[in-house]
């Protein structure tokens, strides 16, 4: 991989405005200058997401790209084109909705190769190695790409935007693209609560809630720690949350600073869901498979401690 | 329009289900060590399967369930079988579960060819396996068509597919062209149906068609990348259960220890 080509880094605009974008890019500066690769950022969506200027302000070259139409034909089609016009060796893009399709299709149309979800970037001996999660987490895969393009997708937090750095510019390009999928009716998220998979602080609760009325609270204390609300299968099944919001292996794949499971046993379906984080367990069976999983733990009733900690957290806080 | 000939991929994995103790991995073979644990039909799978048994309930669709598999392995196809698919066809492959999905791409789109007129080709959006989450993608790449991604609904008005599909955050419906690849969510309206028990006992004696995978002449391209390493990673904590008398002193004491790990 290693040569005078481009590391594309990659935006859509999903999420927190730029910041998967911004993750990528921070991904390409990491590995750029180790494979003798330039990292290039380019902003594509309906309209382009705005990533560009923060890119540039990162002191990289970063391309405005207008015309696509924000679905995944329409995607594959702009990195397709960007990868042949800047011999890209490496394309880093978010492990989102989207990115998980694109990554596949760019590199089958473009002769190189896809790794999703990765979850680390190392050089060794000049060679990119992209670590993954296998098996709903129960292992990890070390994987070494053999063609060019790679065109790999990165779990939500893998890396931080990139910090401020001179000799950066924008460029503004027209590149129209026709989607052979015709949109009929777009529905736009019903942004409740903030997205799982950007939030630093989730608060998910079971079986063991007992009822949907024991979510209110939960939903107050992920409020309180800065966070948002999850939930399990289990919890979604009995119709207690929207589907929406759960976590696990059919659900969303989260990367928190702090998890926080209550009334969940631990399944391994639930635990594929958790990609990185401190896990605190909140349950009345000290037998809970879910404790071998975490690193802080409470044992007792969830009707209980529910309001108490959300006290002891107000009080912290100061409110 | 004549019934759409929709073909539904079916994998056979690993039981997500494995308790992560019990997990392991065979160093030398870089793949989940023999008889781990058992195989059946993945989650995703069965929700691209009851979606196609929905297309065939309301346009009158024939299915065909395909699958890349070990020869020993028939439990997704039985599965099909048992809730009436027309027809079970199996590309048989020794260790078919842990090829590289350019390897099974190429092997599907293969073996599509020796199929009848394809109108609809559904998947589960991963196998919940090796999560590479590639296949489908490729297929669609390979063949030339449209494809759609976490699809939820979908149904013909006259010869016009539309479906309904997840996109950044929300959904959309759109009008996808035939013929087309699409890749199932899981929903609830996606439970894979029961099967009657006569049915059950009629699934064990009907043909599986069978193509060796060494006899399709498959075009894939060789692997992609290298399995450089495979572990189990290691359990590095222990559980801190957090002290208190009554759950005020638990509360307490947690938030303070949240403060000192600065997660607060």
């Amino acid at each position: 991989m290693s040569g005078t080509g481009v590391v594309l880094a990659v935006g859509w605009g999903d999420g927190e405005g730029d910041r998967p974008g911004a993750e990528a890019l921070g991904g390409a500066l990491a590995v750029a200058a180790e494979l003798g690769l330039t990292a290039v950022y380019a902003s594509l969506g309906d309209p382009p997401e705005p990533g560009a200027e923060a890119a540039s302000a990162s002191g990289v070259r970063a391309l405005a790209v207008r015309g696509g139409t924000g679905d995944v034909e329409s995607l594959t089609d702009q990195i397709v084109a960007l990868v042949e016009e800047f011999s890209v060796a490496l394309v880093l893009i978010a492990a989102d909705d989207r990115g998980r399709q694109l990554a596949p299709r760019v590199a089958a149309r473009a002769g190189g190769v896809a790794i999703n979800n990765a979850t680390r970037l190392e050089v060794i001996e000049g060679a990119l190695h992209v670590t993954r999660p296998v098996f709903g987490g129960k292992a990890m895969c070390r994987l070494v790409p053999l063609r060019v393009p790679a065109v790999v997708s990165l779990r939500s937090r893998t890396f931080e935007p990139p910090p401020p750095a001179p000799g950066g510019s924008v460029e503004e390009r027209s590149m129209a693209v026709q989607s052979r999928v015709r949109l009929i009716e777009n529905i736009p998220p019903v942004l409740e609560e903030g997205r799982l998979e950007d939030a630093r602080v989730v608060v998910s609760g079971g079986r063991g809630m007992g009822a949907a009325d024991a979510f209110a609270g939960l939903s107050e204390l992920a409020a309180a720690l800065g966070g948002v609300l999850g939930a399990s299968l289990a919890a979604v099944d009995q119709g207690w949350v929207s589907p929406s919001r759960q976590v696990g292996l059919t659900g969303k794949v989260v990367s928190p600073e702090l998890y926080v499971a209550v009334g969940i046993s631990g399944a391994s379906q639930h635990l594929a869901g958790l990609a990185s984080g401190v896990v605190l367990a909140i349950n009345n069976d000290a037998k809970a498979p879910i404790f071998e999983s975490a690193q802080l733990g409470l044992i007792g009733d969830a009707k209980v401690l529910v309001p108490a900690l959300l006290k002891a957290v107000r009080a912290a806080r100061g409110g | 329009m004549s019934a759409p000939h929709v073909v539904v991929l079916l994998k056979d994995i690993l039981d997500p289900e494995l308790p992560g103790s019990r997990f392991r991995i065979d160093p030398a073979r870089m793949e989940p060590a023999q008889g781990v644990g058992s195989a059946i039909l993945g989650p995703f799978e069965r929700s691209a399967l009851e979606l196609a048994l929905k297309l065939k309930d309301s346009a009158g669709a024939r299915i065909t369930a395909l699958s890349v598999g070990d020869p020993s392995l028939l439990d997704g196809l039985r599965k099909a079988l048992a809730v009436r698919v027309d027809a079970a066809v199996q590309v048989g492959l020794q260790g078919a579960a842990n090829q590289p999905p350019e390897a099974i791409a190429g092997l599907l789109v293969t073996a599509l060819g020796r199929l009848e007129d394809v109108d609809l080709v559904l998947a589960g959006r991963q196998a919940g396996d090796w999560d590479h989450g590639q296949v489908p993608y490729l297929m669609a790449e390979a063949l030339g068509w449209p494809c759609v991604g976490l699809v939820r609904r979908a149904w013909y008005e006259g010869d016009r597919l539309q479906v309904l599909h997840d996109h950044a955050g929300g959904q959309r419906l759109v009008l996808v062209p035939s013929p087309a690849v699409l890749t199932v969510t899981n929903d609830d309206a996606l439970l894979l149906r029961m099967a009657r028990v006569s049915d059950l006992m009629a699934a064990q004696r009907r043909p599986i068609e069978r193509f060796e995978a060494g006899e399709l002449g498959s075009s894939a391209s060789p692997p992609g990348f290298t399995i450089a390493d495979l572990w189990v990673p290691a359990r590095t904590s222990v559980c801190e259960f957090i002290p208190g008398e009554g759950p005020d002193e638990q509360a307490a004491n947690l938030v303070g220890r949240l403060q000192e790990m600065r997660l607060l």
